[in-house]
């Protein structure tokens, strides 16, 4: 574990985690600490665990065991809603945003509960500044500036990807997690996806989900990998690529 | 002028429209059918909060509207107290029963949310039908509820009751406009569309399915009061399932999820009743028709339709495929 | 005591009757059919006819499911354009045929009460343990078990079942394999239908045959489905059977609280079952 300069404790660590579905386990007392400002990449093979480990970090799943905090707080008992409002936010694997909204409705959204404690009920969503400026703003930084009065529902799969990971990003998340937000990305559109992640990963906290091995590889500054709903190994992209147990069990002896 | 603002320029256009009907016109039948339109039109707005524009589909509004109408006849009559303060009591105590219903909303939704709210208005109905009757007088309702004494005006004046409906139409509807638009509306859309991503956002979703029953449900119990007024009598059928029917047909009939659609669907669906019951006595059967070809043709409704006759006339004018994305 | 628990039984078998039907139509196409009372209604009205012009009991319990068979073909039919979209216009849809029903009924009978009496054969009473009991209750109790047994047998055991279960959980793979699902499921629904209806031909000389009633038995109904287990015919029986026992026990002893008991219980189930188990969302490929 990388010892920490925070006195409260890492943005988001993890402490035991397991899970059970009926007989089958799918993570077994998982503990992991994420370093401020550090990517830290999750891989391992499909049914390791990585969703499910990402599923108890966000808050969507209980797990039978274990406990999570953020900055030292236990949040184990929170919910989505709650943890989000701590500053955590994430991305899903299978694209999930609000189709019949515009894009910049999406985004606009994502911003409003950034901006009010209490949403308003009283005056038109259009006629508050703040959110619209962060939506523009993210509308930009996510390539997809003329697209603003498109309905979600309509734009091609990378476009939604970039949604996608917009709605995560606009509040400014302390924490951020991204659950595999290439997959299904073009190869012409990898490239500026990539830009986008760097420049966020640079950041903020993030834990990442991905089997594009180039974009770990270039993105993380430390790998864990899960196998079998365990922790197999941690440390740097270079020390795991180096691993022989790694490489028999996910990365292969080709690398 | 923004958005928001042309409908309200629009709807207080409209407003004064009816205001002018009501004073103008002398034709009873004619007023009491404005009444009656105006009345389901409140109700109506209300329900398509929950159900159009959360997406949420309850089977029983008509505890609210039903308990509107008692609590108003029941302070009235029993009780003595004005038109004004019985109102709000009946407002309340529909938006708390509904606050209630929704708390179940949380733990479901689809066909068991449909189910559960069935179930709870059922029991409403048997509370108000047997279990109460001593208060509420049973299967024989209340009877002589009163209309409002203020401003020296007669409100049973079917013109000037039509003229109190006007205004009360048009700051519910005005009321619809504004929480539509507004960020906790979003919050509502949002939440219709994708409800996990709603939540892993950090939106408080719980509350605001329980504070759009509440709103609802103070929508509906207007209405249940104005009616008991209308007709100064109140009875149990107010909380059955028949209505609860009614008003989700009204509503669909019209196009759920737009602010005008519930207006219109009222308004079609009374159309209907008087046409098809002057013609035979099984409108009832002609309504179901109707709806089972609404659902499988026009699930948009009425307003959908019109949408699509708009952009087919926007086609041919241009002469090209029009783009998508056209706001609601 | 024997005679309350034979009615019990007795309501039992009704109640899976009119169940097996509306969780079998939810199993295969993911439809709760809300006009399933509106077709055990006109059940009971189409066995009053046949009586009233045959005289013959008998021919009325064959006759009703078939005449209710073709018109829940019909309903089917108007249901398949709305498979690929929002359950909501299902329910719609079904809700609508309940106005439609109801109207035909009306329009066809009229609004008075109709009664049909038992068979003597079947009339009467046989003395069981110093009690008396109802010999047509103990028929409606064969004949549910009968059906019961039928149904199992037809689901578990033959390959027209084993189809039906396999289109259950993955239509798509199963018109892949060349079996025609949409005829698998107009089956279905036709099944379902007539079960609603013998549900109503055998309830005809136990309880009035009026318009409402369709209404009144379907809550039941849709408890017994739901603490059953939606698809789940043997689930069906088991509460059917704790829900019949309640309901004649309740009504012996505490029959002014048995209809807010009823919906309350309801309410219970729906609260407590973990939604997951139930939730709409099931795997439907199709």
């Amino acid at each position: 574990m990388t010892p920490d300069a925070d006195p409260a404790g890492p943005p988001l660590d993890c402490d035991g985690i397991t899970v059970r579905f009926g007989g089958f386990t799918a993570l077994d007392s998982v503990s992991l600490a994420f370093p401020r400002g550090r990517t830290t990449a999750l891989i391992g093979p499909n049914g390791a665990g990585k969703t499910t480990l990402l599923n108890v970090l966000s808050g969507r799943q209980m797990p039978g065991a274990g406990k999570v905090r953020m900055a030292g707080r236990d949040v184990t008992a929170l919910g989505a809603a709650p943890r989000a409002r701590l500053g955590l936010a994430r991305s899903f694997q299978i694209i999930s945003i609000f189709p019949d909204f515009t894009v910049f409705e999406n985004l606009r959204l994502a911003a409003q509960r950034h901006c009010f404690r209490r949403m308003p009920a009283w005056r038109d969503a259009a006629g508050y500044r703040r959110p619209r400026q962060l939506a523009e703003a993210m509308l930009e930084r996510i390539g997809l500036a003329g697209r603003g009065a498109d309905r979600a529902g309509t734009l091609s799969h990378g476009e939604q990807r970039a949604i996608e990971i917009g709605l995560a990003l606009v509040g400014d998340p302390a924490v951020l997690l991204l659950d595999e937000p290439l997959a299904g990305v073009g190869s012409r559109e990898v490239a500026p996806f990539m830009e986008l992640l760097d420049g966020i990963c640079r950041v903020r906290t993030v834990v990442l989900i991905e089997h594009n091995m180039d974009a770990v590889m270039g993105l993380a500054d430390r790998v864990a990998v899960l196998v079998g709903g365990r922790l197999l190994a941690q440390g740097t992209p270079a020390q795991i690529r180096a691993d022989a147990e790694v490489r028999a069990a996910y990365l292969g002896t080709g690398a | 002028m923004s958005g928001l603002a042309r409908q309200l320029a629009a709807i207080l256009a409209g407003g004064a429209a009816l205001l002018a009907l009501a004073l103008g016109v002398t034709d009873e039948p004619l007023l009491y059918f404005a009444s009656l339109v105006l009345i389901w039109a409140i109700f109506a707005i209300g329900f398509d909060l929950v159900f159009g524009l959360t997406g949420l589909l309850s089977f029983g509004h008509a505890a609210f509207f039903g308990v509107g109408a008692y609590v108003q006849a029941l302070l009235t009559l029993d009780m003595g107290w004005a038109f004004a303060p019985a109102f709000g009591a009946a407002l309340l105590a529909g938006a708390g029963l509904a606050a209630l219903f929704g708390m179940f909303a949380i733990r479901m939704s689809g066909v068991y949310l449909a189910l559960t709210t069935l179930a709870l208005a059922q029991l409403v109905n048997i509370l108000v039908e047997v279990k109460l009757r001593g208060l509420t007088g049973g299967s024989d309702g209340l009877i002589g509820v009163p209309r409002p004494e203020a401003f020296g005006l007669d409100f049973y004046d079917s013109g000037i009751y039509l003229a109190f409906l006007a205004i009360l139409f048009t700051i519910a509807l005005a009321a619809a406009a504004i929480l539509r638009r507004s960020p906790f509306g979003q919050v509502l859309q949002a939440i219709r569309q994708n409800e996990v991503r709603a939540d892993q956002l950090g939106f408080d979703v719980r509350g605001s399915k329980i504070a759009v029953f509440a709103v609802s449900g103070l929508f509906a119990a207007a209405a249940g009061a104005l009616m008991g007024g209308l007709t100064s009598f109140v009875g149990p059928d107010m909380t059955g399932w028949k209505v609860s029917g009614d008003v989700l047909i009204m509503t669909i009939l019209g196009g759920r999820g737009t602010l005008l659609g519930p207006v219109l669907g009222v308004l079609a669906f009374e159309l209907l009743r008087d046409v098809a019951s002057a013609w035979t006595d099984h409108w009832y059967g002609i309504l179901g028709i109707v709806f089972i070809a609404f659902t499988l043709f026009l699930p948009e409704g009425l307003m959908g339709g019109m949408r699509t006759l708009r952009r087919a006339w926007r086609t041919a004018g241009r002469g090209r495929p029009a783009t998508g994305g056209d706001a609601p | 005591m024997l005679s309350t628990i034979v009615i019990g039984l007795s309501v039992a078998m009704l109640l899976f009757l009119l169940a097996s039907g509306l969780t079998l139509i939810f199993g295969m196409l993911g439809v709760i059919n809300f006009a399933h009372g509106a077709l055990y209604m006109v059940g009971a009205f189409a066995s009053w006819q046949v009586v009233a012009w045959t005289g013959s009991f008998w021919l009325a319990l064959a006759a009703a499911p078939l005449l209710v068979a073709v018109i829940g073909l019909a309903m089917e039919l108007l249901l398949k354009p709305l498979y690929a979209r929002d359950h909501v216009f299902q329910l719609l849809l079904t809700f609508g045929g309940i106005l439609v029903l109801e109207e035909a009924v009306r329009l066809v009978w009229g609004l008075d009460y109709k009664s049909v009496t038992a068979p003597p054969f079947l009339a009467g009473s046989v003395a069981i343990a110093g009690s008396e009991i109802a010999t047509y209750r103990l028929f409606v109790i064969a004949l549910g078990l009968a059906v019961a047994a039928a149904l199992f047998l037809m689901i578990e055991r033959t390959v027209l079942g084993m189809v039906l279960r396999a289109a259950d959980s993955n239509a798509a793979m199963v018109r892949c394999l060349g079996i025609r699902v949409d005829r698998l499921r107009s089956f279905t629904f036709a099944l379902g239908a007539a079960l609603a209806a013998l549900g109503g031909a055998v309830a005809a000389p136990l309880l009035p045959v009026q318009i409402g009633m369709g209404f009144s038995i379907i809550i039941d109904c849709f408890m017994v489905v739901i603490i059953g287990g939606l698809g789940n015919i043997r689930g069906a029986v088991a509460a059917a059977v704790l829900l019949g026992m309640v309901q004649a026990f309740g009504q012996r002893y505490v029959p002014d609280w048995i209809a807010v008991a009823t919906y309350g219980v309801l309410i219970l189930v729906l609260l407590l079952r973990p939604q997951g188990l139930f939730n709409l969302g099931r795997e439907r490929s199709a």
